[in-house]
């Protein structure tokens, strides 16, 4: 009986997921990886810092989101002059029905399900730390008094990787409470072909609702749920280690361009989206190949090149490609 | 649950035994392998060591040795269901689907897999029933197998026909012509001795000659090794040495031929010949009787025997032997070491060393070539009297001389050379060296005040 449930359960994950990713694709063109990396993020609790030039249909992503899972969005553009009450909300004195003036908090953007927060790193320090409290609690706080935030709540951050003049870029701390990061590639010509056709042509498509929150809210405790045999954690524990400089696991070249490696932030979201992914994929486990897809998605932002690194134009993918060849998934010689 | 549990272990349990089967296979034949190697090896020189038993017996016992080992490694090594499953997983694409009911079904107390536990070890189970254990472990491969029956073969030829490894290096083992010539030789002293020792009805001096002149057969005919024949040799000389030394005993030196003459009616052919022998040293004009024959021919036979046995050990001239007689009748290391045809025995100078030299008599006039320790001959003037000396006139016990080369003095010699000149000398080296440029300059005057310091200075000069 339970088996039976188990395997409804599971399906019905995989179907749900497969009908969200098609509905989303009615507006999205391309893109899939990315639609995934988001319920991912979604579905374990974290938040995914998004990379590309504009243009690449990020606001559209967000607002079909929205649609399809029929959750409050909202988006905040990030200027070097919002100030962190712009963000999280304030309290207003406002005159009631029978004439009382009353301090009444007026709700920030914040106060939404998905939140884009365009070109965060735009923004100073000051507000971008006012995110912090808002992704890793979930509650904000103003005039003393704290807010809890609805369920699900998840930040999509965006920045611009051109135009780096005048920015603040995101602090260390910040960018490790970022589940996943996620870049954006330019579409293919067939790809751009199919935007022009959808969004030149006739009426912007309205996103019927796939999923509500009480169902993402059962898939999100499913998630933890899924079982993953020990060598598969201690394989994303040694990937995590492996970007490290000074561990025995080091590589050659993260032990030359690495000042810092992942926190054990990044095993951590390793380890949980490898159980998303193995639920999207309709099994009831998760295995090697999950934590391997997994990897540059979720060590990349979590690894701080050092001077040498910088120079020489190394990137953070790059480095884990280079972990996810040498480390292997099982150390030690064959069982037999 | 129970069931689905059960079902998995089951099946692992299926697996591991296929598993450790697979493993004590293959070391088995990794044994089988390495013993038979050593097998072979061993068997290669059983014709070179003298074992107890046949070489081919040996070299089986170290191949199944080998297996035997082999089979208890395979038996004794653990095996790590963990990544046995893994390597399932691996071969089925199972994504770790059993490595997964695995770590469920070790943590059973616990609460492992939640809500998916059962779903996941019920098809975990199924997964590893419907598929062959040869497909989750591999095809079997044992990649020295094919080596394992030339080994055997090879361990049966060389048991078959034993090699002797010396035989490879001409240095040790002369080659078989060179024994041919030896046997030849010995045969023919055989037979001389022989027929003298019938004339003098002489009858151990005969039967030691037929054992020479078989000895010699043997050699010509190839039917014993080089050691053998070695051994038999040193035995005969050995034998040659008493039979000469009982005719010693018998008649000691110093009596004078009345003796001779009262036992010349009863004595044996060892007195008859060790008499005449005295006889004749002391009056070398007198006519030989055929007993001074039969001393005569012993020393010789002893001299010749020397010659042969380090012709035959191939090892050059060995060193005398003490036990070894001159022609003389003086215990040879009493005398020089290098010449073990020698005789340097005081009482018998002169006229016995006379026959001794024969064998070794110098070809040119004048000199006569003896070999010494390191095998070279160095070339002793002949005496006054136009004889050919044998050996130099030594105290007893006294060898060769050894000439040291000393290239620096020892503590306790008393130096000859003055100290001046020697400081002079490791001045003038320093001097050189820092012409050179040797010593980095900054440094020179550190050099430059050391030989200051040690009186080397201008007054050094």
């Amino acid at each position: 009986m339970e088996q039976a449930q188990a395997r409804e359960r599971v399906e019905e994950v995989r179907r749900s997921i497969a009908g969200l990713k098609q509905e989303i694709a009615r507006a999205i063109v391309g893109n899939d990886a990315i639609v995934e990396g988001i319920l991912v993020c979604l579905l374990c609790g974290g938040h995914a810092l998004l990379e590309g030039v504009p243009g690449l249909g990020k606001t559209t992503l967000i607002k079909c989101l929205g649609q399809a899972l029929d959750l409050k969005t909202s988006r905040i553009q990030f200027t070097p002059d919002l100030m962190p009450a712009d963000i999280i909300g304030t309290n207003v004195l406002i005159q009631d029905d029978e004439n009382h003036r009353i301090v009444r908090f007026q709700q920030g953007p914040l106060f939404a399900n998905i939140v884009l927060a365009d070109e965060i790193n735009r923004a100073t320090p000051k507000t971008q730390s006012a995110l912090l409290e808002a992704m890793q609690e979930r509650t904000v706080t103003a005039a003393g008094t704290t807010y809890t935030l609805d369920p699900p709540f998840i930040v999509l951050a965006t920045q611009n990787p051109i135009e780096m003049e005048g920015t603040y870029p995101l602090p260390e701390a910040q960018l490790d409470r970022f589940f996943f990061k996620l870049s954006l590639d330019y579409p293919s010509a067939e790809e751009i072909s199919r935007i022009i056709d959808r969004t030149t042509a006739g009426e912007e498509p309205v996103l019927r609702r796939v999923l509500d929150r009480g169902a993402i809210a059962a898939m999100k405790a499913l998630v933890r749920e899924v079982p993953i045999a020990a060598p598969v954690k201690d394989y994303a524990i040694r990937l995590s280690l492996a970007t490290r400089p000074g561990t025995p696991l080091t590589t050659e070249l993260v032990g030359r361009y690495v000042r810092y490696g992942a926190s054990p932030r990044g095993p951590q979201s390793l380890v949980l989206a490898a159980k998303a992914m193995a639920l999207f994929d309709g099994r009831m486990h998760a295995g090697f190949q999950d934590v391997r897809a997994a990897a540059r998605r979720a060590l990349g932002h979590r690894i701080l090149l050092n001077f040498e690194g910088e120079a020489e134009g190394i990137t953070p993918e790059r480095l884990i490609d280079d972990v996810l060849e040498r480390v292997p998934e099982v150390p030690g010689s064959a069982a037999v | 649950m129970a069931g689905a549990d059960e079902r998995f272990l089951a099946q692992v349990g299926r697996l591991r035994r296929r598993a450790r089967r697979d493993l004590v296979l293959r070391r088995l034949v990794q044994g089988l392998f390495f013993g038979g190697l050593a097998g072979v090896v061993i068997a290669a020189l059983g014709g070179t060591l003298r074992l107890p038993v046949p070489a081919a017996f040996v070299a089986g016992a170290a191949a199944g040795a080998g297996a035997a080992a082999g089979v208890a490694v395979g038996l004794a090594r653990r095996l790590d269901t963990r990544l046995l499953l893994i390597q399932a997983d691996r071969a089925l694409a199972s994504r770790e689907l059993a490595s997964t009911a695995w770590e469920i079904a070790g943590t059973r107390s616990g609460n492992a897999g939640g809500l998916f536990a059962e779903a996941i070890l019920e098809d975990a189970g199924r997964l590893l029933a419907s598929s062959p254990p040869r497909l989750m472990l591999g095809k079997l491969r044992l990649p020295l197998l094919p080596y394992v029956p030339p080994l055997a073969a090879l361990i049966l030829v060389a048991g078959l026909f034993p090699f002797d490894i010396r035989g490879l290096f001409s240095v040790h083992a002369p080659p078989a012509r060179e024994m041919v010539l030896l046997g030849e030789d010995l045969q023919g002293l055989g037979r001389r001795l022989g027929a003298a020792a019938r004339e003098q009805g002489a009858g151990r001096s005969l039967e030691l000659a037929r054992e020479l002149e078989q000895l010699g057969r043997d050699l010509r005919e190839r039917s014993i090794e080089r050691d053998e024949a070695l051994e038999r040799l040193d035995d005969l000389r050995r034998r040659f040495a008493q039979e000469y030394s009982l005719r010693l005993e018998r008649y000691p030196l110093g009596e004078g031929r009345q003796r001779i003459g009262r036992e010349e009616e009863t004595g044996s052919d060892s007195q008859l010949g060790e008499r005449a022998h005295r006889e004749g040293s002391s009056s070398g004009n007198e006519e030989s009787r055929p007993s001074d024959q039969g001393a005569e021919d012993l020393a010789d036979a002893m001299n010749r025997l020397d010659e042969l046995r380090d012709r035959a050990s191939g090892l050059g001239p060995r060193e005398a032997d003490p036990s070894r007689l001159g022609r003389g009748g003086g215990p040879a290391g009493s005398g020089e070491k290098g010449s073990a045809s020698a005789s340097a025995g005081g009482t018998n100078e002169g006229g016995t060393n006379e026959g001794g030299a024969q064998n070794l008599a110098s070809r040119e006039p004048g000199s006569t070539p003896v070999p010494d320790r390191r095998g070279q001959a160095t070339v002793i003037p002949e005496s006054p009297a136009g004889k050919p000396l044998r050996a130099q006139s030594t105290a007893e016990g006294e060898g060769e001389a050894m000439k040291l080369l000393v290239r620096s003095l020892p503590a306790w010699t008393t130096s000859k050379v003055p100290e001046e000149r020697v400081l002079r000398d490791y001045q003038r080296r320093a001097e050189s060296s820092l012409a050179r440029e040797e010593v980095p300059v900054d440094l020179m005057p550190y050099v430059k005040s050391y030989f200051m310091t040690i009186g080397m200075g201008a007054g050094g000069e």
